[in-house]
Parts: structure tokens; sequence; C-alpha cells
């Protein structure tokens, strides 16, 4: 995953979650930092909104694969990529 | 303390224009059409008005109205038809209007601020006020019908109708007058309102599926339900037959968290509405549950009920939300109806979509299909966001 990405994630961690920069590590898993179910969704909110993504989750599913900072990492940076890809012009998703 | 009987019924939800087309619903688990949204793979449920009678007489047209008012005009014009409830019946002075909603007006607050915002036109439509007013539902029943006894809503969230009928109830019982027309009305589907649940991803991308294993949440929708209560004596008097009656209320707040429910406060307000009915839990013969197909709620709502009636000796419970969606604060009104017409027809509506058991969840749910049964009490349950709890009880 890009450093920038997690960079990103980590400044909405200590911004808008009140977390200290030194416990956010690539495999923190988001519950040992506190957050719970809706502390999730809004740090969700939080990610969509600074890389203007749709992150695909429901509160409700048995279980939700985004555990630690790397995997939320990972997912922006695959969404972003699908993004860019999508309004290329001339790309297979933009013809 | 007098008694308080119902005389009658009005609802409109999507799948179910008055009581029979509601009825027919519940009694053969219809969850019917969704409607789609603006946004990808989001849908609502849409309620359709197609009796005018009630709404075609106010001194306005349609667009003098929020569409929670319409609702709420529809179905209590039903409730107070069934009821017979006239100025040559009743000194309407003495009939009160308690309405719950959790944000009627939303529609008109949405429209108003796309053309600010979005349409960047300065002008807000001079009605915009009076028909983004929450108590706008009640003060338009109350025009509607000439009731002018005290007329208020009552805002619980998606508790705001059964904590309308509760509080009714007492206007009733209490003799501060004679009869209510009580009940919720909510329309909620303007698409501010719409992403802000959306936002909470608790909504379900395919079907409403409570207490069932895979259950993804609910299905956003809109509706009214209304119930006319009557001091027993009253309708004695005037001859009119009573449904059933309302035995008991209760209502509580968790005073804990915003969003997880409580299965204490759950389970005070179910004990607490029995008893006020001076009956004891092994009397109830059904429970028509909040039931609203999130992880949190339906899991909570089994294990108070558990812990009121016994792990082994639960009446069967149900959640009418799978059919008709979640009509926010018009829910409890709606299923206050659902209630006292299983009483009064003998027939246990299901909960629809269910696929397989919640090891979790191990009542029974009466899955997919309605069931006749001679039901002599039931409970309606309601619980809020807010940790706020209510609980009626109805008796044939």
């Amino acid at each position: 995953m890009s450093e920038n990405t997690f960079e990103k994630i980590k400044t909405i961690l200590i911004e808008k979650a009140g977390k200290q920069g030194d416990e956010i590590k690539i495999d923190t898993a988001l519950g040992d930092l506190g957050i719970d179910s809706f502390d999730f969704i809004e740090f969700v909110f939080y990610v969509e909104d600074e890389f203007d993504i749709q992150i695909d989750v429901n509160s409700n599913a048995d279980e939700i694969s985004l555990k630690t900072v790397g995997d939320i990492a990972a997912a922006v940076d695959q969404l972003v990529l699908a993004k860019s890809q999508a309004h290329t012009p001339g790309s297979a998703a933009a013809a | 303390m007098r008694g308080v009987v119902v005389t009658g019924c009005g609802v409109i939800v999507p799948g179910g224009a008055n009581l029979d087309e509601f009825w027919e619903t519940m009694r053969l688990g219809r969850s019917g059409t969704d409607t789609p949204t603006a946004m990808p793979g989001s849908k609502v449920k849409v309620a359709e008005i197609t009796d005018n009678r009630f709404i075609g007489k106010l001194p306005v047209n349609d667009s003098g109205l929020d569409r929670s008012a319409q609702l709420a005009v529809t179905a209590a014009g039903e409730a107070l038809s069934m009821a017979g409830i006239s100025g040559e019946t009743a000194d309407l002075s003495r009939v009160a209007v308690v309405i719950g909603n959790g944000g009627a007006g939303l529609t008109t607050l949405d429209e108003q601020f796309k053309r600010l915002y979005a349409d960047k036109n300065p002008r807000c439509h001079p009605l915009a006020v009076a028909k983004s007013m929450s108590s706008s539902t009640a003060s338009w029943v109350s025009i509607a019908f000439g009731l002018r006894g005290p007329t208020f809503v009552i805002a619980s969230a998606c508790a705001s109708g059964t904590h309308a009928i509760g509080i009714a109830a007492e206007l009733v019982r209490s003799g501060l007058v004679d009869v209510a027309v009580a009940g919720g009305a909510e329309a909620p589907l303007g698409e501010g309102t719409i992403r802000a649940w959306e936002s909470m991803r608790i909504l379900s991308p395919d079907l409403c599926r409570p207490f069932s294993k895979g259950r993804l949440g609910l299905i956003l929708s809109e509706g009214a339900g209304m119930l006319v209560l009557e001091a027993e004596e009253h309708a004695a008097a005037r001859g009119a037959p009573s449904i059933a009656r309302l035995g008991g209320f209760a209502c509580s707040a968790d005073a804990g968290d915003m969003f997880n429910p409580s299965e204490d406060g759950m389970a005070q307000v179910m004990r607490e509405a029995i008893a006020r009915a001076g009956l004891c839990v092994a009397d109830v013969d059904y429970i028509n549950a909040h039931g609203t197909g999130t992880t949190a709620n339906d899991l909570t709502e089994t294990r108070a009920i558990k812990a009121v009636f016994g792990a082994d000796s639960a009446p069967p419970v149900s959640s009418i939300k799978s059919m008709t969606g979640h009509g926010l604060g018009a829910s409890g009104g709606v299923e206050a109806v659902a209630t006292v017409l299983a009483l009064s027809r003998g027939i246990m509506p299901p909960t629809a979509n269910f696929v397989e058991p919640d090891p979790e969840c191990d009542l029974d749910y009466i899955p997919l299909k309605a069931r006749p049964a001679k039901l002599k009490t039931a409970l309606s349950n309601s619980f809020a966001f807010g940790g706020l709890n209510a609980s009626l009880l109805f008796t044939v």
C-alpha cells in the first residue's frame, strides 16, 4: 500500500478519533485502538471523505474484513485506483 | 381510573393503503415492492395514498401539507370513521390528538434546503414553516376532523408512535378527555434523510429479515397508523363496539448508550406494561416486536423477551417491519394497529423474509407464514435510538 495513504489514515485517527500517533502502525487492529462498531462507521466516513471514495461496509454483516489500519489503507488504494481507471479517457471502464 | 378501549383503527403503509389492504399484506406475509433511491444499491418502501376523502377536504392543496401530515390525516380519517366519532357522537372539545413522529417535516426541509443550497434559489416556499413543524401532523388531524381537545406530537424517534398511544390512553384514563386519536406518522424519504441513514451502514442491501441469520439491517419506509382510544363508559354509552382494550403502557429510558439498546430497559417496559394491566407474563399470547432487522436490536430484544418470559416459555414473536419496512416514528402506530387486528381477527402476522434461525435468536418468530390463533393478550414493543423504550399491552 502507499505510504501516503497510510499517513493520511493515521492523521484521521489522530485528529478525528483522538488516537496517539505512536500507537498506530500498519498492523494495528482498530479494535486495539478502542474503536468500537460505531466509532468504526464514523472513521470510515472520514476516510471516504478524505479520498472521495465509497467503502462497502454494512454494520450488520457477521464479519467485517477491514480489521487493521493496513486493511483500510489497502482497501483505499484499491478504490482510488479503480476510480482513477474509471475516469481515464480511453480506458475499458470509461469506454 | 377509567378503562380504555380501542374503537377504531386506521393505517397506511407501503403495501397497504387502508386497513383491509394492510391486513391482507400481513395475512399473506407479503414483503412488497421496494423502490430504488438515488444511491446505487439503496432502496426504500413507498406508501401510496389512494383514498383522498380526508385530505381532499382540507382547505389547502397537496403542496400545503408535508407528506407526513397527508399520511396522518389519511390514517386518522379511517380510524375515526370506523369508530364513528363525529360532532353527533362525541363532544369534540374532549377529543385529543396525539401523534408520534421522529421528524415530521423532513421532506419539506429537504426540498427547501435543495432550493437554497443546490439550486441557489434564495426564496423558501411561504408554507415551509407550517409544513415542517413536526406538530403540523397533529394540527392537520385536528383541523381535518374538528377535534378541539389537547393536540400535540410526541418525539421519541422510532418509539414515537407507541409513546403517543400510551400517553393518549393516559389522557383518556385520567378523565382529561373522553376520546383520543393517537398513533404515529412519518414521511422520511427525502434524499437527505435517506443518505443520513445510509451513512450509519444499517440499511439492508436486500430485504429486511428480522431475527433471521443473515439479516443485514432495515429498509426505510413511510406511513401512518392510528387508533381511536375511548373511555370504556363513553363507548358503551354510544353503543360503539370495542375492538380491544388497552390494558397497560410503560415507557423508560436506558440513560446509557445512544445507539446500543439495553436488555434491561426493554425488559422493564414489557414487565411494567403487563403488570399495569393486572396480568402476569404467562397471560401474554403474542408479542409484536420492534424487530428492525439489525444485529443489535434483534439480539437484545430476544434476550429481553427471554429475561421476562423465560427462555423456554416466551410466546410467539413477529416483526412486521419485514413487510412494512421501518417507518421510524410511524412504526409504533402501525404496529399497534397490527397488534389490535391480530387479537380481533385471530391471526398472528409472520416475520417475512426469514431464511434460517440465528443460534442467538432462538424464539418462535412465526417465520414466513401467518398463524391463526385464539389470542387474548398481546404486547407491542418499540425501542428507539437514544435508549427510549415503550411497550403497549392490548387484550380482548
